[in-house]
């Protein structure tokens, strides 16, 4: 009993304490977020951003999906043809990057793929940022994901919601998900077999939904595949996946 | 306990000069603070930037060669300014008929989807190039100079990002042409050698004098007015930097100017906040050049 109100004490501390390290760093701007993305025009909240959501969309499906559903909110429905929200939020499903000049031509590169689109305006609410979009993602074997995630300016965006589970995932670092089934495991369980790879964690927050939680660990290095592969074998591990922080320091102008 | 050179504020970013005797400019303490940000090394930062103006060379002149958007708002604009650089015609300088030019030249490379630099957006990407590559050639400043400029406007629009946003859909156009042209002051005023508090009352002129400014393109392109803001826009850093030269100072600081541009956008409807569904988007010719695009649809 005293083990794991002791444990409990560290998480409770250790949280706040790194909330409070890293509120700062969360909400820091690099000189290359201001100055940057490098990125094909038109617009760096509705391409270059919109396109980083579908990226990162793409790692936590696991796979490129099969259909998908673009839902946009606010902004992004309304000016998303000329901004080219569409080609860039599927260009980022397919993987490709803000830079990437694939992103002219995505809607053909899905259709060679075999991914088909719908896209629609949605209306999510005052409280949701005008610049959002909902993807829902269906894979061939019949699994399903939905992201949320805004696009705040500059190129910059926030994964808002991820199966459901609230979250704030704003990329400054690389990040590691585990979605579980909270009624056979603990959090705590999962980020003792984190704490072991030798990473530097730099936050980490539990997001809730009914029976299921989701463990973002932010780090600072990168997770190999085996990694992930052992994370979900764990029972009550639903699947575990690496978003990579997109870094800034690489050169464009050669 | 040491300093933390991150900072949120042009208040701290003038005490972190004033505190320490080897920061003399914004650029200095900016080096700094990406370096306990990222880790990575003076070095490493400054050919990083020197790499993003090299993109932003290459935008401009990419720029030059665009003779229409596929909308036709945007057309050879950047060319024709460009022609009459030098031209005792002009009333501006040459100096910033050249950065007015070369920053629509930026909008024109963005207008086609080529590749660019947002700074901080890429709705007000043409500003920075268009101010600091024109200094760099009528002055003759180094890449590594010029980079300091650029360092010195991501100062700047790191506090406007901290207290504001970047975000026209929350803000309007202040958040993106107002930011870049009060980034572009400061810049331009660091590499003519002004003081620290000089820049920063520059980049205070710039932006008070963009508040309020809608974000209204016609069609929904970043084109009608972006481009042209973009042209404005240097012109309007240019006057502001050279209203601190002669010592004009900002009534009202810049921190509080950017809370400012928080208030007034929560006083903008979403009509204005990047919807296309007010202002010029809505003018008689508006609704025509958004009809005809639905059609070629």
């Amino acid at each position: 009993m005293s083990k794991v109100n002791g444990h409990m004490l560290f998480l409770a501390i250790f949280t706040v304490y790194s909330y409070h390290l890293n509120f700062a760093m969360s909400e820091s701007w690099s000189v290359f977020d201001v100055i940057g993305p490098v990125m094909v025009g038109p617009s760096s909240s509705h391409t270059a951003g919109a396109a980083k959501i579908g990226y990162f969309a793409r790692i936590v499906n696991g796979q490129q999906p099969k259909e998908v559903k673009l839902l946009l909110h606010g902004s992004f429905g309304k000016v998303y043809h000329g901004h080219c929200t569409d080609k860039a939020i599927i260009g980022g499903l397919l993987g490709f990057l803000p830079h990437s000049e694939k992103i002219r031509d995505a809607e053909k590169y899905a259709e060679k793929a075999g991914m088909n689109v719908e896209i629609s305006p949605i209306d999510l609410g005052d409280t949701v940022h005008p610049n959002s979009v909902r993807i829902e993602m269906t894979n061939a074997d019949g699994s399903f994901h939905r992201v949320r995630g805004k696009s705040i300016g500059g190129g910059k965006i926030v994964l808002r919601e991820i199966d459901k589970v609230d979250c704030q995932i704003d990329m400054s670092y690389s990040c590691l998900l585990v979605m579980f089934s909270n009624r056979s495991l603990n959090a705590l369980d999962i980020i003792e077999r984190v704490k072991k790879l030798n990473v530097h964690i730099v936050k980490f927050d539990v997001g809730n939904y009914k029976d299921k939680s989701l463990l973002i660990v932010e780090i600072r290095e990168h997770f190999s595949t085996e990694i992930i592969h052992e994370l979900e074998r764990i029972d009550g591990v639903d699947y575990a996946r690496f978003l990579n922080h997109i870094s800034n320091y690489d050169h464009f102008a050669t | 306990m040491s300093d933390s050179f991150l900072f949120y504020s042009a208040e701290r970013l003038l005490t972190l000069i004033n505190k320490h005797d080897e920061l003399n400019t914004i650029s200095d303490v900016v080096l700094k603070a990406e370096q306990e940000l990222t880790g990575h090394t003076h070095e490493e930062i400054l050919a990083n930037t020197i790499d993003r103006l090299k993109v932003m060379k290459k935008s401009r002149e990419m720029g030059m060669t665009v003779k229409s958007s596929k909308s036709g708002m945007v057309k050879d604009e950047a060319k024709r300014m460009s022609d009459f650089i030098g031209n005792e015609k002009m009333l501006l300088s040459p100096l910033m008929v050249k950065a007015a030019s070369w920053a629509l030249s930026v909008m024109g490379c963005n207008a086609v989807m080529g590749t660019i630099v947002a700074a901080p957006t890429a709705g007000s990407s043409g500003i920075i190039p268009g101010s600091l590559l024109a200094m760099q050639e009528d002055f003759g400043f180094s890449d590594e100079q010029t980079a300091r400029g650029l360092l010195t406007s991501a100062g700047i629009g790191m506090i406007i990002a901290s207290i504001s946003t970047f975000s026209a859909a929350k803000a309007g156009c202040q958040a993106e042409v107002g930011a870049s042209s009060a980034m572009a002051a400061a810049a331009v005023s660091e590499l003519r050698g002004m003081s620290p508090k000089q820049c920063v009352h520059a980049s205070a002129l710039a932006l008070k004098n963009m508040l309020g400014l809608a974000c209204d393109p016609i069609a929904g392109l970043v084109e009608v007015p972006c481009a042209k803001r973009n042209a404005i826009g240097v012109c309007h850093a240019m006057t502001a930097s050279d209203m601190a030269y002669v010592g004009i100072e900002s009534v009202v600081p810049f921190d509080e100017v950017v809370v400012a541009m928080n208030n007034i956008a929560k006083n903008m409807t979403p009509a204005i906040r990047e919807t296309s569904t007010g202002g010029l988007a809505i003018s008689a010719t508006g609704k025509k050049i958004s009809e005809q695009l639905i059609q070629l649809k």
